[in-house]
């Protein structure tokens, strides 16, 4: 019954969303249910079946972190171990942070620096290598240790860690740290790989409503630690029974002790409420929903043309597992399943906060120009909240250009934004695929308001 | 111009879609498109599956490895660099490459682009290992040459190469800045409009892709434990492309270098060039019986052709050109008796449209030539193969046995093979094993003042008596 009911609203929610194919599990006291529904892709359709194999982005900063707290538990290193004697070449911009910045911050998105470093340093073994050398020249944004901003870089710093303990590619370090004892044989990380086997593609729907497959299909290789593992889902519930479990694996091996496995899941620093939840633990993100509040924890992965939401209830000794294979209705899609399967399950409800209408007088405090590493943000007051016309930076649409985005990417309509009513300038974006998603101003001691954290990232006022 | 003697009228033509089906069928071949070029009109014919646990089918648009097709390809922007004067051919390779470096100094010193793309080099050639996925590959890969030992003298007679093209790519490499891949995609398959042709498993992964299928122990097919060979072998064989990319490619050449708009991309010199002989091949039976710059060149029947095999992890290609018939027929492969599902189609289709008789495969006398048999006994090596000849009765008997790191990718029972050669005449002698579906042609020369072979020949590749 419970698995008719999850492979109705699967199929019923997909065509409604005109998603071209997804991969659903919901593991619930140790059983999992899985619903697959439509094709891998629009050009060469296979139905998506069990072993289809899906690019499931982000959420494989976890699986960076947690073959870091298997070194950790090896006594290489601690979380409170500074970078800079792991990797004795690492050089940074600002050099207090060079000298100071620990294995935590790299995980919980606290180390600062633009996170959204675009470039490619190839597909040799020295990727990471070399990525981390780029790290010189990247500006600090925000101060060490004290705010999240979501930082892909760092994660890629952790990977480089990985390699210089271990002596192996980062690739291969996780094939041995966490695949093959958690019996993950459908996971992998290169195109060679996944290309004899059953594989989802992405797809970008224009704004006409059309659909087409999104190229390029991977990440740049230096990427890999911050999310570039393609699994099916029976591999993503072994992830979940993992970090539900005691940190041992299926066989019984010990992988980590239970009590830094849970740790994982605890926060390491508050983040107001803002796109990403509201604390960060050890890589995963987490955030408190209903009365009396439970403690969700997760991450999700958006790749090109693919979107996917992984997210626990360890109170409940449940998880939800969904990927998708189009943007930008996928995030759509994922938002709809878990809240469906989170009340379904174990009657989790998690409403969004009504915003408040505000004058032009109050909005104008937050009016004017931000930016990141990678775009350009301007905010505008309308219609009594704020809207934000959100454009990348030339380098940035530069990049994207030559890795194959069509121009219209480029153009995205504004994002509304309504303000939150208490303390925190917290809002919420009320229309379009980005609805219900959070952020919040930051304001100096004089009460200016001077950054804007939008889409996980600290933009930066530049201007009125 | 084309004969017309009795040719068939269009309608009775033979039905291309049903032989090739019925071809595939009889030779194990899981699927297959065929290309025809006959004048200006092309055709491409689908079968069978691209991967076999997927079972998703082949179309017309299917990507296969073409693999060493693929040399022709990177011989043709070599010379694209001879027209503009940036390479010369007879120039010592060392003079664009000063850190390329084998064994034999006098090699070293004296190799040129036309020896490499010649296969006549001596340059032990299955010279394939993973030197990385990286832009530095083959620059990696050059480092690894320096104890490369030498299969013949250079220039005296021609060996197959893989490494003299990995070599040559290295020097496009050098002399324009940019890695192969770039250089193939810029120069020629964006020139030429290929939308379906490219090098790497990240841009072959968003087309429909055949994986390579190999032996099962059931007698079966079963996919290829991987999908690609390592990226240094990409300017000898790393090309993914549907077959109307490949006839693409060979009416380029038909078309004395003009692409499809009419744009000169090579000069007519050079293509011609690229088809005159540089070395003969000593089996002259299996791809053709000389080599020029890239192409294999053969007669069928009287009549001139150029063309060229591709062998990759399971996946295997075909491509033949007649340009006095302006015919060009392409098979793309993944797996089972190929050979004899090409050779099946091509005498057809040749007979059929150019009416031109592919020669038949060799086949025993009824009655064995007398020979001293014991003179062609002996250990006969090149890189990573060996094989022990013996006599047993009326012909010989051996083991081949393969070695070094594509070997060691292979199951143990698949490195060894027991062999037995029966004589024709006294250089020609046929090969059958167990896994060889049909025999192979092993051709004897290098003959001392006593009549004992020095050297034979066998899939293009030269073994040297060792014993």
């Amino acid at each position: 019954m419970i698995a008719a009911d999850l492979q109705a609203f699967v199929d019923a929610t997909r065509e409604e969303l005109a998603v071209p194919g997804v991969s659903v599990a919901v593991l619930h006291e140790g059983e999992a249910t899985y619903a697959f529904s439509g094709v891998t892709s629009i050009e060469n359709p296979l139905d998506v079946d069990e072993n289809t194999l899906f690019q499931f982005g982000s959420t494989g900063k976890t699986f960076t972190s947690t073959a870091l707290l298997r070194l950790v538990e090896q006594g290489h290193f601690d979380l409170d171990t500074r970078v800079k004697t792991l990797i004795p070449e690492l050089t940074l911009k600002d050099k207090s942070v060079e000298e100071r910045v620990t294995v935590l911050q790299l995980t919980n998105h606290t180390s600062g620096w633009a996170g959204d470093v675009m470039t490619s340093t190839g597909d040799g073994d020295d990727a990471l290598e070399r990525f981390v050398a780029l790290l010189a020249d990247v500006e600090q944004v925000t101060p060490l240790g004290e705010t999240v901003s979501y930082n892909n870089a760092a994660l890629s710093v952790a990977g480089r860690i990985i390699e210089k303990v271990t002596g192996q590619t980062f690739e291969q370090a996780i094939r041995e740290l966490i695949f093959e004892p958690l019996g993950m044989t459908h996971s992998f990380f290169f195109p060679n790989e996944v290309m004899t086997r059953r594989f989802a593609v992405g797809h970008n729907q224009a704004p006409d409503g059309t659909i087409s497959v999104a190229r390029p299909w991977a990440l740049p290789r230096n990427g890999a630690p911050a999310g570039g593992i393609a699994a099916n889902a029976a591999d993503q519930v072994a992830w979940a029974r993992f970090h539900l479990g005691d940190g041992c694996a299926p066989s019984g091996d010990r992988l980590l002790s239970e009590e830094l496995l849970k740790s994982m899941q605890e926060p390491t620093v508050d983040m107001r409420g803002s796109a990403l939840g509201d604390y960060v633990g050890i890589s995963w993100l987490l955030r408190d929903v209903g009365d009396p509040p439970v403690r969700l924890v997760g991450h999700g992965g958006t790749m090109n043309g693919q979107h996917s939401e992984f997210l626990m209830v360890p109170a409940r000794d449940f998880a939800v597992i969904s990927m998708t294979n189009c943007g930008p209705n996928g995030p759509v899609f994922n938002d709809a399943l878990t809240k469906w399967a989170l009340a379904t399950f174990v009657g989790v409800e998690e409403s969004d906060p009504e915003p408040i209408v505000l004058g032009d007088a109050a909005l104008a405090a937050y009016v004017g120009a931000y930016e990141t590493a990678a775009v350009d943000v301007v905010i505008t007051a309308v219609g009594g909240g704020l809207s934000a016309q959100i454009t990348p930076k030339p380098e940035t649409a530069k990049a994207l250009l030559e890795d194959g985005a069509d121009p219209s990417d480029l153009r995205q309509p504004p994002i509304a934004l309504g303000l939150l009513p208490g303390d925190g300038d917290r809002y919420i974006v009320t229309d379009g695929p980005a609805r219900g998603m959070k952020g919040y101003f930051v304001r100096s001691p004089d009460g200016t308001v001077t950054g804007a954290h939008i889409g996980g990232r600290m933009a930066t006022r530049v201007g009125g | 111009m084309r004969p017309l003697d009795g040719r068939p009228t269009v309608l009775a033509m033979t039905d291309l879609q049903s032989r090739l089906e019925a071809v595939l069928a009889e030779h194990r071949v899981p699927g297959a498109t065929l290309g025809v070029l006959d004048g200006d009109e092309v055709t491409v014919y689908a079968a069978g599956i691209a991967n076999q646990n997927t079972g998703v089918e082949v179309t017309e648009d299917t990507l296969f490895q073409i693999g060493s097709i693929t040399k022709v390809w990177t011989a043709t922007l070599v010379m694209m660099l001879v027209d503009e004067g940036v390479l010369d051919l007879d120039a010592p390779v060392v003079s664009y490459l000063p850190e390329f470096k084998v064994a034999d100094p006098q090699v070293t010193a004296t190799v040129t682009l036309r020896d490499l793309l010649s296969h006549r080099s001596g340059i032990g050639g299955d010279h394939i290992l993973d030197t990385g996925r990286g832009d530095d590959v083959l620059e990696r890969y050059l480092e690894t040459c320096a104890e490369l030992g030498q299969e013949h003298d250079l220039g005296a007679t021609m060996s197959y190469c893989n490494t003299g093209f990995s070599v040559a790519g290295r020097v496009l490499e050098k002399v324009t800045g940019k890695v192969w891949d770039q250089l193939l995609r810029e120069r020629l398959i964006a020139p030429l409009g290929l939308t379906h042709t490219n090098t790497l498993p990240e841009e072959a992964i968003l087309f429909r892709a055949a994986v390579g299928h190999v032996d099962a122990p059931d007698g079966g097919q079963q996919v290829a434990p991987m999908w690609v060979l390592p990226r240094s072998a990409g300017p000898a064989g790393l090309i993914n492309a549907r077959a109307a990319d490949v006839l693409t490619f060979a009416r380029f050449h038909l078309d004395e270098g003009r692409a499809p708009d009419g744009t000169q991309l090579l000069s007519p010199g050079a293509v011609k060039q690229m088809q005159e002989p540089q070395i003969d091949i000593p089996d002259r039976f299996t791809l053709g019986d000389q080599w020029g710059i890239g192409w294999i060149l053969f007669g069928w029947d009287g009549h001139r052709g150029y063309g060229h095999d591709g062998s990759t992890l399971g996946q295997r290609a075909y491509l033949r050109v007649l340009p006095e018939s302006r015919l060009a027929v392409t098979l793309l492969t993944n797996g089972g008796s190929s050979f004899e599902a090409f050779r099946a189609l091509v005498t057809e289709i040749a007979k059929e449209r150019a009416g031109v008789d592919v020669p038949p495969w060799p086949t025993l006398p009824d009655t064995a030539p007398t020979l001293d048999l014991s003179k062609y006994a002996g250990h006969f090596g090149r890189l990573n193969v060996d094989i022990e000849l013996r006599v047993d009765g009326d012909h010989l008997v051996g083991e081949i046995k393969q070695s070094g790191p594509l070997a060691e990718a292979l199951p143990e029972r698949d490195r060894a093979e027991q062999v037995e050669a029966r004589p024709i005449d006294r250089e020609v002698f046929l090969l059958s094993g167990a896994s060889l579906p049909t025999t192979m042609p092993l051709v004897f020369f290098d003959f001392d003042g006593d009549g004992v072979p020095k050297r034979f020949h066998m899939g293009a590749r030269a073994m040297t008596r060792r014993s």
